[in-house]
């Protein structure tokens, strides 16, 4: 009977049946039709549960009684016959249902005998009495045997039929084992009944261990709406709900039962959801609402449940009232029937199925996990499931919704369990607020808001918060009330339905788009970040070079005192004068303001030039931007200066130099050591310009012009901060100031190093050379007093002294000066050489620009092998090689080079 | 205000390319011919106290002292709409007013008379600066009074100001065209003595470059002196941009030339402008890269300086300053640079780094310019020499034949003898060696030589 179901549902066994007609119709078309036509009327209109006729006993009982009535004795004796022969052919299940089919068969023949022309028909009934074998299926009477219907038909039931019937082996099996505990305990009830109980009145009465179909139907009514019935109760160990192991039901009922009182078991679910809901009281505002639905899923149950009670009430009634005879109209009514009731319950089932695995997938989620996890029920490809899924997250994302709509308007969080995907740090203020106070939970976020967008969301909170909290800015975000209008307006669905161009996503792109760009306005206009992003260029990073220079002139009496001497306040009065004096003046009082002098950490030997350092107070709104970098900035300018203050020393030197050969001309044997001087320094000076020019220009002016090109075109503020940051990286690398090129700077020390050495010995000389030209003026105005006096040649005691010391100076200092100079540009171009091999071998490009800058006439190339050798990896290895001392055999290598 | 700089203005010639000088100031600064600053020049972010200083009432002033033995000029420009711009106790003309005749010798024994009136205004203008950096001097070598008051002057200051820098604007006189000064060689030598003992550094400006430029280059037929001096005035202001529109580098005359001069005696500078158009031409605009114009200022026929092709030496750069104005994206200097490099378009000495600088200069605002990139190279190079070679040949004709040497025995200096004119060649060509010696790789030891030589 199972198969009656299937069969109306399913479109496998209609086909059978309409191939079936088919053939019995002699292949024609028309008659097949018709017959199909007729057989699908008489499958529907036949009753399926006939309550009396539940087991083999009473109906083959039945059977025997009309054929006693109507037929002869032999007749009677040849279905016995028969039908022994059935029960011990085990290839064919359900004899129950094939002999009430028979008999349902017979009744037609009466009913239609003379009404039916067709001589199918008259086949079909004909085969009816000889042939009690028969595939269980309905619509399946003789598929092997002609058309022709024949009276004696083979008993052998076509394999293939019931083949066909059996696909699903496991099924076939497992019903098996079922079968044979329900047939050896038919068997004895057949007994039984056969021996107490043979009279057909007494077999509609209930067996006193057999329980009416009604009070099945009752007890599954009571166990959808989770109470214990008389036979059908809550198993104390399983989950589920079982029949009263002393009830003895069929089989196929007692399946039919099981399987009904499962949505019980899923109603309880349900409930037990709701109920533990109800009683948390961390569940959240999304857990609420998901039980919120389910409560209304729930009320739609009831009301399903409800109506299935009155069915039965009202059945429960009339069945009391008529006897068994008046049932036969109620089954053309819409009485309930277990079969019924499966029908009927099938959706409710899924549904509840359904409300069972969201329930069970959000256990101990909340918040935007939760609607994740309910999200991914709408991915289901059974619509009934899409449906409930869409309903209960189109409820869960209610809250959420609301929450959204309070944080891209309001910027305020309203989420007392945490639930929402953006948290804040209450502990966060200030200049953090828009780095480290809010930030997205990525597990929080549903689903169905890509990370990108949820990133978006918090910024516009973000920027609604940092506009009140830091900029002070209270003017509602362009646009706000229209957005208001919008949000309410929207269908919280929208927040999740697939199509990311929707009105709320582009609403949401829109309030980003129009907070952000309230809070660049507000922090340009208002703000002026592009002047304090300026002013930290012209100070700390040197482009206001006039001031930069005048500022080193007055500074450097003061800086070459030992650290421990200096004053800040002193510091301070010498940045005044400099801002007075240059064009620093011109700027804007609150940024001249914010510049000021600091210390850098000392330790003991430090002179003030490793000390100073120029400062830039930022505060405010634009503090955020800036902060967080003052330390790079610090870097950066301390680097900077050190390089300018090589240039300011070799400025000097080149200056004494040029100014002072004028003097000393006069003593040509200073010549030689001059001309290297001054060669070294101009090859000091070169590195120094390319060094500066490189950094300045090709570093910093260069990223300076991708920073104000990104800033313009930024979007938010974040885009800003990630552009300023991306600036600042880039120009600590071209710096040498990153990790990567610590061996680099240190090598650029060694040169710098090199210059204060070079310094002090020139100035030495200068100092040296300008007392003998002192001494050289004096004699000759000894010598020329002398001659006026008459006095020609004698030697005095001073010019004795004269000539001595001249002679010490001539041999002694200037060949000591000679060989320091000698060794001091062996030692500079070695250094130089180093560093422009440390350089080439470096895989930054503009690092090896570099390298090509500063020797751009190939002189260091000249010199020096290795830095002709082309870039290829076994050069660099080699280089690297050289570098490291203690690789054995690196030398070897370098020899082999050369 | 720091890194002033006091202009000294001499004889016709040197007059004539300040006034022109003073004028392009103005009109950069926006600042009006009566010194007073336009309603449009309100940016502020140049430095106009470097040759100007503001009066009393505001106006500002230029740092310039204008010196003359003769009238015309100095008339000239006081009848002009500058007139009032300069301090009238900066102008200074000698009183018999006869000029120096163009001989080098009355103009330098002039000096030595006058140089306490002199000398009292230009103290008086380094006295008024805050920290002065150092003089330009604007003059010919080839008449009398640029040449010899200059020379007097150059000496002077050298030993007054020892620590100053002295900076030369220096007009060559014009190899093509015979010259109505007959001495004018004589003049030449006795000036580039100077030049070379008491300047700090040159910037020659060749007359015979300039003319060719102004016919071939800018097609004009017979080149006015004026618009000769507007191609001076603009070497002259674009060569001071870095020290009047503040940036990373280049912000003092110590840092601009620097680099460029090595050793005290190789401080002549030849320079080169690109693109150059007058008035008429403005329309005839090329396009203008940084690449374009870094390769065009290497080219000899937009050099302001003619040098001779010499074959015994391989002459070369010792340095190259470009200074680059107008929308420069700094990552094309790297890329132009690149090219030059790759085709070898300078050749550098062989005994030390070199390499083409570059100053990004900012432009003045208040100036339109129909070019997009424009630039000045200013450069050390070798070949100058074959500039002093000349003029050490044209006085070895004179000389050779002791030609017009009267006018000169005539003053003091020479009453005697005639020593200072061989020492001044002796100076000259020592020089024209050092240059020499500068293009081989030995140069290190160049000075060894010399020592050895004198010992």
């Amino acid at each position: 009977m199972s198969k009656t179901n299937t069969a109306s549902g399913g479109t496998g066994s209609t086909k059978l049946i309409q191939k079936l007609c088919y053939h019995l119709s002699g292949k024609r078309r028309d008659d097949a039709a018709r017959l199909f036509k007729f057989t699908i009327q008489r499958l529907y209109e036949t009753p399926h549960g006939d309550r009396e006729l539940q087991d083999e006993y009473s109906i083959t009982d039945i059977i025997k009684k009309r054929l006693a009535e109507t037929r002869t004795e032999k007749e009677v004796c040849i279905f016995n016959e028969l039908h022994r022969k059935l029960q011990t052919d085990h290839s064919i299940k359900n004899h129950q249902s094939i002999l009430l089919f028979l008999m349902h068969v017979s009744d037609i023949r009466q009913v239609n005998y003379d009404g039916s022309s067709s001589p199918l028909f008259k086949g079909l009934i004909a085969s009816e009495s000889a042939e009690p074998i028969h595939p269980s299926s309905f619509g399946l009477p003789r598929l092997s045997s002609s058309s022709i219907p024949s009276t004696q038909a083979a008993p052998g039931i076509p394999s293939d039929v019931i083949t066909v019937r059996h696909t699903d082996q496991n099924w076939r099996q497992d019903n098996r084992r079922m079968e044979n505990v329900s047939q050896s305990s038919q068997s004895s009830l057949r007994q039984s009944s056969e021996s107490h109980v043979p009279s057909v009145a007494n077999l509609n009465k209930p067996v006193f261990l057999e329980v009416p179909e009604s009070q099945l139907l009752q007890d599954l009514i009571y166990s959808f709406q989770g109470i214990d019935g008389k036979v059908l109760k809550l198993s104390p160990v399983g989950q589920g709900y079982k029949l009263d192991p002393k009830v003895r039901v069929k089989r196929s009922v007692r399946r039919y039962v099981l399987r009904l009182a499962e949505l019980g078991w899923l109603h309880n679910q349900v409930r037990q959801h709701c109920e533990n809901a109800a009683c948390s009281k961390t569940q959240g505002l999304i857990g609420q609402s998901l039980s919120a639905a389910f409560r209304e899923e729930l009320t739609e149950y009831y009301r399903f449940v409800a109506i299935l009670q009155s069915q039965i009430k009202l059945q429960m009634d009339t069945s009391v009232d008529s006897p068994l005879s008046e049932e036969q109209p109620l089954y053309h009514r819409e009485s309930l029937t277990l079969f019924r009731l499966t029908v009927w319950a099938f959706e409710p089932q899924r549904r509840m199925k359904c409300l069972v695995a969201v329930a069970d997938a959000c256990k101990d989620k909340k918040g935007g996990e939760m609607a994740s996890c309910v999200h991914g029920f709408l991915q289901h490809g059974d619509p009934v499931i899409r449906e409930t899924a869409k309903n209960l997250l189109g409820a869960v994302c209610k809250p959420l919704y609301v929450m959204l709509s309070r944080w891209i308007l309001d910027g305020e969080l309203e989420d007392p369990y945490s639930e929402f995907f953006i948290a804040a740090d209450l502990e966060v203020k200030g200049d953090l607020l828009w780095h480290e106070k809010y930030r997205v939970l990525e597990s929080m976020v549903p689903s169905f808001i890509p990370l990108a967008q949820a990133k978006k969301i918090l910024a516009t909170g973000k920027s609604i918060n940092f506009l009140r909290e830091i900029c002070q800015d209270h003017t509602p975000v362009k646009g706000r009330e229209e957005l208001k209008h919008a949000l309410a307006c929207a269908n919280v669905e929208s927040l999740f339905m697939a199509d990311r161009d929707s009105d709320l996503q582009s609403m949401i792109d829109t309030a980003y788009l129009e907070t952000s760009r309230r809070v660049l306005d507000v922090l340009i206009g208002q703000y002026k970040f592009l002047d304090h992003l300026q002013a930290l260029r012209r100070y700390l990073l040197l482009g206001q070079g006039d001031f930069i220079r005048h500022l080193m002139e007055l500074l450097e009496p003061e800086l070459i005192k030992p650290a421990i001497q200096l004053y800040p306040h002193n510091l301070s009065g010498i940045l005044e004068s400099a801002i007075r004096a240059t064009n620093a003046q011109f700027e804007d009082a609150d940024i001249l303001n914010r510049l000021d002098v600091r210390f850098l950490e000392q330790s003991p030997g430090d002179t003030g030039w490793d000390v100073f350092s120029l400062d830039y107070h930022v505060d405010g709104p634009i503090g955020t931007i800036f902060t967080q970098n003052s330390t790079a900035y610090l870097m950066l300018f301390s680097a900077l200066w050190r390089a300018k203050r090589m240039e300011w020393i070799l400025s000097g030197m080149w200056k004494r130099q040029i100014t002072s050969a004028k003097l000393l001309r006069k003593l040509p044997e200073l010549g030689p050591i001059l001309q290297r001087a001054h060669l070294l320094t101009s090859e000091m000076v070169h590195f120094i310009h390319q060094m500066q020019y490189y950094i300045l220009f090709e570093v910093l002016e260069c990223s300076w012009d991708v920073l104000i090109k990104q800033v313009h075109r930024a979007e938010s503020l974040d885009d800003i901060i990630s552009a300023h940051e991306y600036f600042l990286i880039t120009v600590k690398a071209g710096a040498l100031l990153d990790d990567n090129s610590q061996k680099l700077s240190t090598q650029l020390r060694t040169v710098y190093e090199l210059i204060l050495q070079l310094q002090s010995l020139e100035e030495e000389l200068h100092a040296r050379s300008l007392s003998e030209l002192q001494a050289l003026a004096k004699h000759e105005e000894l010598v020329e007093e002398r001659g006026k006096l008459g006095q020609f040649g004698t030697s005095t005691h001073e010019e004795e002294l004269y000539h001595k010391q001249s002679q010490d100076f001539k041999q002694r200092y200037i060949t000591s000066v000679q060989t320091q100079l000698r060794i001091l540009s062996k030692s500079y171009q070695d250094v130089v050489k180093k560093f422009l091999l440390m350089l080439a071998s470096q895989s930054d490009v503009s690092l090896q620009l570099l390298s090509f800058r500063l020797d751009f006439n190939e002189h260091y190339k000249r010199l020096d092998s290795r830095l002709r050798a082309p870039l290829t990896y076994q050069h660099r290895r080699l280089s690297e090689m050289g570098s490291g001392k203690n690789i054995p055999g690196a030398s070897q290598q370098k020899v082999r080079i050369k | 205000m720091p890194c002033e700089m006091i202009t000294l203005q001499l004889g016709q010639c040197g007059n004539q390319i300040g006034f022109e000088f003073w004028k392009r100031l103005c009109a950069e600064h926006g600042i009006s011919p009566e010194g007073i600053l336009e309603e449009y020049a309100t940016e502020g972010t140049d430095r106009k106290d470097v040759f100007f200083y503001q009066a009393d009432d505001e106006h500002y002033i230029p740092r310039a002292v204008l010196l003359d033995l003769e009238p015309r000029v100095i008339h000239t420009i006081m009848n002009s709409p500058y007139a009032k711009l300069y301090n009238p106790e900066n102008i200074y003309l000698s009183k018999h007013g006869g000029g120096a005749g163009n001989n080098w010798a009355s103009g330098y024994s002039q000096g030595e008379r006058l140089q306490e009136e002199i000398f009292d205004i230009i103290d008086r203008e380094a006295d008024g600066s805050d920290s002065l950096e150092g003089f330009v001097l604007c003059h010919s070598i080839a008449g009398g009074t640029g040449s010899g008051l200059g020379s007097y002057i150059l000496e002077t200051l050298t030993d007054r100001f020892p620590k100053k820098l002295i900076e030369t604007y220096s007009v060559f006189p014009n190899q093509d065209e015979i010259s109505d000064v007959v001495v004018q060689p004589y003049n030449s030598l006795l000036t580039l003595k100077r030049l070379t003992q008491s300047a700090d550094c040159v910037v020659v400006l060749d007359n015979t470059a300039l003319n060719r430029i102004a016919t071939d280059r800018l097609h004009i037929q017979n080149p006015s002196l004026t618009q000769i001096n507007t191609l001076v005035s603009t070497i002259m202001s674009v060569s001071t941009t870095t020290l009047r529109y503040p940036s990373y580098m280049n912000n003092d005359l110590i840092g601009l030339i620097a680099p460029l001069i090595p050793t005290p005696r190789l401080h002549f500078l030849m320079t080169g402008y690109t693109p150059l158009t007058t008035d008429q031409e403005a329309a005839s605009v090329r396009k203008t890269t940084v690449l374009d114009v870094m390769r065009r200022l290497l080219q000899p026929k937009n050099m302001m300086v003619s040098t001779a092709h010499d074959r015994n030496a391989a002459h070369c750069y010792i340095s190259i300053l470009n200074i680059i104005q107008g929308e420069v994206d700094p990552t094309q200097v790297h890329k132009s640079l690149q090219r030059i490099r790759e085709r070898k378009l300078a050749q550098f000495i062989p005994w030390g780094p070199a390499s083409i600088q570059v100053a990004l200069s900012r432009k003045s605002p208040y100036i339109q310019s129909a070019h997009r990139v424009s630039g000045l190279m200013l450069a050390n190079h070798t070949n100058i020499s074959s500039l002093f070679d000349r003029a050490l040949q044209q006085y070895d004709k004179l000389r050779k034949r002791e030609a017009f040497l009267d006018q000169f025995r005539k003053e003091n200096m020479f009453n005697d003898n005639l020593d200072e004119l061989d020492h001044s060649r002796e100076v000259v060509q020592e020089l024209v060696d050092e240059y020499h010696a500068a293009t081989r790789p030995d140069y290190l030891s160049w000075g060894t030589d010399q020592a050895s030589v004198d010992a």
